[in-house]
């Protein structure tokens, strides 16, 4: 404290003088200007994902035409899940392993998911066997439309399997990711 | 009009001018003019003074001219007058702070160059790597020679690091220096790192979307971090475009500015250490102020470095021409990630983390913690001494840090922890998905195919190696033509029965590479238990070699086996006949084209499990303790027993019901196959 009032020792060094204001005053409007173009960078530089591309509504036809119950799952390349019809319901699960983001497979021979990267593997619907991956893997909205458009079915909010009525249309919502459940 | 007195004494004028131009030394004027020039451009140093440099010579002028050029020059003055003898010895440093700077010249050089025939963009990228490597002249070595710099920049700037903490030289006015050194290890790697995406092969595709996912796991700006990153969802164009501009941009930009910072602090501030034992070791007093004496940049330490240059140039070069080849794989493929996916070298440890648990806590948090620790060594070492023994503490974590970081790289590889099946690995060794492997490599000449032309035209010369194959084959009869069915008997192959296998052409070499390979697939094939012969007498591995036309032969490797399924307890299975349908999502059976139901495949309807229990593990293997109890699993998992008798009444999915009997129960063996073929072009890079 001493060394400061030293510093400071009268009042006229004390008050802010016209140039030292100003000075301040363009420090801080460049602060301002930069901060101001690091958002503008972010927004910039930050990727747009309009429809058709991954991550809107893909229509993948009628409930009738897709693989049923007890059947091996089906890939969706473009919109990048897995088709999979269980006795409780349908699932698409998002193909990409969700320990660090490989393609994993479908293993008929063993009945399961393996992924190659690291060897995560996961049951037919998704659930975690063994594995680094931390999570079960994460599952994209289904939504059923009758044939008048209205909605007659969707993933609940946990990522459960939906019962799709026989003869609806199925829309997948890659947009819309439900992350799955971690393992303990 | 002239008057005569005028023009007789133009007339000397002339005459006397005239002499004087005969009788000028003009030898001396060229020189001078010579010695002007050389000093312009040299920083006043004459043609004289160069010469006396490069001959070791004490100064020519006075007062000395080396340190006026030291002010005068811009590039010289960079660097320092004079450093201290001690800090000097190469065992010191190594020179590790100065092969890093010569990296980033050969990488700024050569990826100049290479930049001319690449361009960024998914449809070009890889077209134009194929480009450069088999058509530009010299294309080949100037991507090598990248390659090459990349992988020692980091290995320096590592080995840099190391050296500077064993020889405690980040202590005091050092600190801060130390802590631009991280700094640029990490532009260092993220710098190779972003490299690495732009050849656009399957390796680059993959290591760099796992690198970028890890991103994805930090908290809260992780996804954003990522699609910034990627420019989208996926890497493509967008991402390739961002890669390219952080390689060959930003990051360069970034590596300048705190290379400049953290030189002009050793060159300006504290110059290089001197060696603890100078310092502060017992040395004589002589021995120490001999050590403690200054040695000028120029001419002795700039003569060094020219040396240095030379050899680290032209040892690359031999390097480049010898035995190290970039790799380049397959086009990106967005659909298939490759087996054994493997992080550059200098990340495998990070890989090696990720197999140890979550995504966070190894892939971000304990990596974000290594480089805070390292960033701040300096102030959490505060022992004021330099030698090793008078630091043991310091020391110990040193060698403990560094054996953990090469345990963890080995963990990073994929010999561990990854469990991939027997047959899949195996191969992989031979043909592998993520660089050219041993087949691959093999000269043309080595791969023999059947010598006898099947017809005319001299092409599909077929020749089956059996590798591993069913006891007596080799003897039977319709095998007998060794030129087309060849036998790998036996592991030895200066055994008289391995040559009984052999066709004459082989015969004379029975250790030959590509015999080692097949030798090494027969003991690798039969060492697996889980490889188990196949039922229907196939041949366990075979390997085939294809003469298709004059420039190409077609070369397969593949292993056959029957899996033994267990399930995810590892009870045995076993199947039982039984026909189920598909059904549709409302329950009802789902009808085929043809209006009969959908049948299921018949081998995966009825799988009836052993439940079996264990006991302790002995020698490896746990033995089978009761009688197992066989069970069927219904839709929820749950287990429904059979009967005494060992009968079960099932429904299928029509609500037939029938009675199924376990004495109809088949071991449940799956005949399987796992084959690799390769095309292998007479004028293929890969055979060195």
């Amino acid at each position: 404290m001493a060394v400061q009032s030293d510093i400071l020792a009268t009042d006229a060094q004390q008050e802010m003088s016209r140039r030292e204001f100003l000075n301040y005053a363009w420090l801080a409007s460049l602060g301002l200007v930069s901060a101001q173009s690091l958002v503008l960078l972010y927004q910039f530089a930050m990727p747009r994902l309009g429809p058709g591309e991954f991550g809107g509504p893909v229509d993948i036809g009628l409930v009738d035409s897709l693989p049923g119950v007890g059947a091996p799952p089906e890939p969706f390349a473009r919109a990048k899940f897995w088709w999979v019809m269980s006795a409780t319901g349908a699932r698409a699960i998002y193909k990409v392993c969700t320990h660090l983001g490989c393609i994993y497979q479908w293993k008929q021979e063993e009945f399961k998911f393996v992924c190659p990267c690291h060897g995560s593997q996961f049951e037919r619907e998704g659930k975690y066997i063994q594995g680094p991956a931390g999570r079960s893997l994460d599952r994209l909205v289904v939504r059923a439309f009758d044939a008048s458009g209205k909605v007659v079915a969707e993933t609940p909010p946990d990522g459960g399997p939906v019962k799709i009525p026989a003869g609806s249309r199925v829309v997948v919502e890659t947009g819309m990711k439900i992350i799955g459940q971690a393992h303990a | 009009m002239l008057g005569s007195n005028t023009l007789r004494s133009l007339r000397s004028n002339v005459a006397g001018e005239w002499k004087r131009i005969r009788t000028y030394d003009w030898l001396k004027w060229a020189a001078g003019v010579g010695d002007y020039c050389v000093r312009g451009i040299m920083a006043g140093l004459s043609g004289k003074e160069l010469r006396a440099i490069l001959r070791g010579d004490v100064p020519t002028e006075r007062p000395n001219p080396r340190y006026r050029a030291q002010v005068k020059s811009f590039m010289l003055h960079l660097r320092p007058k004079y450093y201290q003898r001690g800090s000097t010895w190469f065992t010191h440093t190594w020179r590790l702070g100065w092969f890093a700077v010569y990296f980033f010249v050969v990488e700024t050089i050569t990826g100049l160059i290479l930049m001319l025939f690449y361009a960024p963009t998914p449809e070009r990228a890889y077209g134009d790597m194929l480009n450069i490597l088999s058509n530009v002249p010299y294309g080949k070595f100037m991507r090598d020679m990248h390659r090459l710099g990349a992988e020692g920049m980091v290995a320096v700037v590592l080995l840099h690091m190391v050296r500077v903490y064993f020889t405690a030289s980040y202590k005091k006015e050092r600190a801060f220096t130390w802590l631009t050194g991280v700094v640029l290890l990490l532009v260092t790697l993220v710098l190779s790192f972003s490299g690495y995406l732009l050849p656009w092969d399957q390796l680059a595709y993959w290591a760099v979307t796992i690198g970028t996912s890890m991103a994805d796991a930090a908290p809260l700006v992780g996804t954003q971090v990522n699609l910034l990153l990627r420019g989208a969802v996926d890497i493509w164009a967008g991402g390739l475009l961002r890669f390219y501009l952080l390689h060959i941009f930003l990051l360069p930009l970034v590596a300048i500015v705190f290379i400049s910072v953290h030189y002009y602090k050793v060159a300006r501030e504290h110059s290089i250490s001197l060696p603890a034992v100078v310092e502060e070791g017992d040395m004589s007093p002589e021995e120490k102020r001999h050590n403690e004496e200054r040695i000028d940049l120029i001419p002795n330490l700039i003569i060094h470095e020219l040396m240095l240059t030379s050899v680290a140039t032209f040892l690359m070069v031999v390097a480049v021409a010898t035995f190290f080849s970039a790799p380049l794989e397959q086009h990106a493929d967005q659909q298939i990630t490759p087996l054994h996916t493997e992080a550059p070298w200098y990340f495998l440890w990070l890989q090696g983390m990720l197999k140890l648990g979550s995504k966070q806590l190894f892939g971000i948090v304990l990596p974000t913690l290594i480089f805070v620790v390292l960033f701040v060594v300096p102030w959490i070492d505060r022992n004021p001494h330099r030698l090793a023994k008078r630091r043991p503490v310091a020391i110990g974590i040193g060698v403990l840090a560094s054996v953990i970081m090469l345990v963890l790289t080995y963990m990073g590889t994929p010999s561990y922890g990854i469990e991939t099946p027997p047959a899949q690995d195996i191969l992989s060794v031979f043909v592998p998905q993520t660089h050219p492997g041993p087949l691959r490599e093999l000269p043309w000449d080595a791969l023999h195919a059947a010598q006898t032309p099947a017809d005319a035209t001299d092409t599909h010369r077929l020749r089956k190696y059996y590798v591993s194959f069913p006891v007596g084959m080799d003897k039977d009869s319709q095998y007998a033509d060794r030129d087309k069915f060849v036998f790998i008997n036996g592991l030895d192959p200066s055994d008289p029965a391995f040559l009984d296998g052999l066709p004459p052409d082989i015969a004379e070499e029975p250790n030959s590479e590509f015999m080692q390979l097949l030798v090494a697939l027969k003991a690798k094939v039969e060492q697996q238990p889980k490889l188990l012969q196949r039922a229907d007498g196939e041949p366990k591995s075979m390997v085939t070699v294809e003469y298709i036309q004059p420039e190409l032969k077609w070369v397969t490797a593949s292993i056959s086996w029957d899996e033994m399924e267990l399930d995810r307890q590892k009870d045995l299975t076993y199947m039982i006949p039984f026909t189920d349908y598909e059904l549709k999502p409302d329950g009802t059976v789902k009808m085929g084209d043809d209006g009969k139901p959908v049948a299921l495949e018949p081998a995966k309807s009825k799988k009836v499990v052993f439940d079996l229990e264990y006991g302790e593990l002995v020698d490896g293997v746990r033995p089978i303790l009761k009688d197992p109890k066989p069970y069927l699993k219904d839709a929820d998992g749950n287990p429904i027993y059979f009967a005494a008798d060992g009968t079960l009444e099932v429904t299928d999915a029509m609500g037939e019901k029938s009675t199924i009997n376990l004495a109809d129960a088949k071991p449940n063996l799956k005949p399987s196959v796992q084959l690799e073929k390769l095309a292998i072009h007479r004028d293929s890079q890969y055979h060195q």
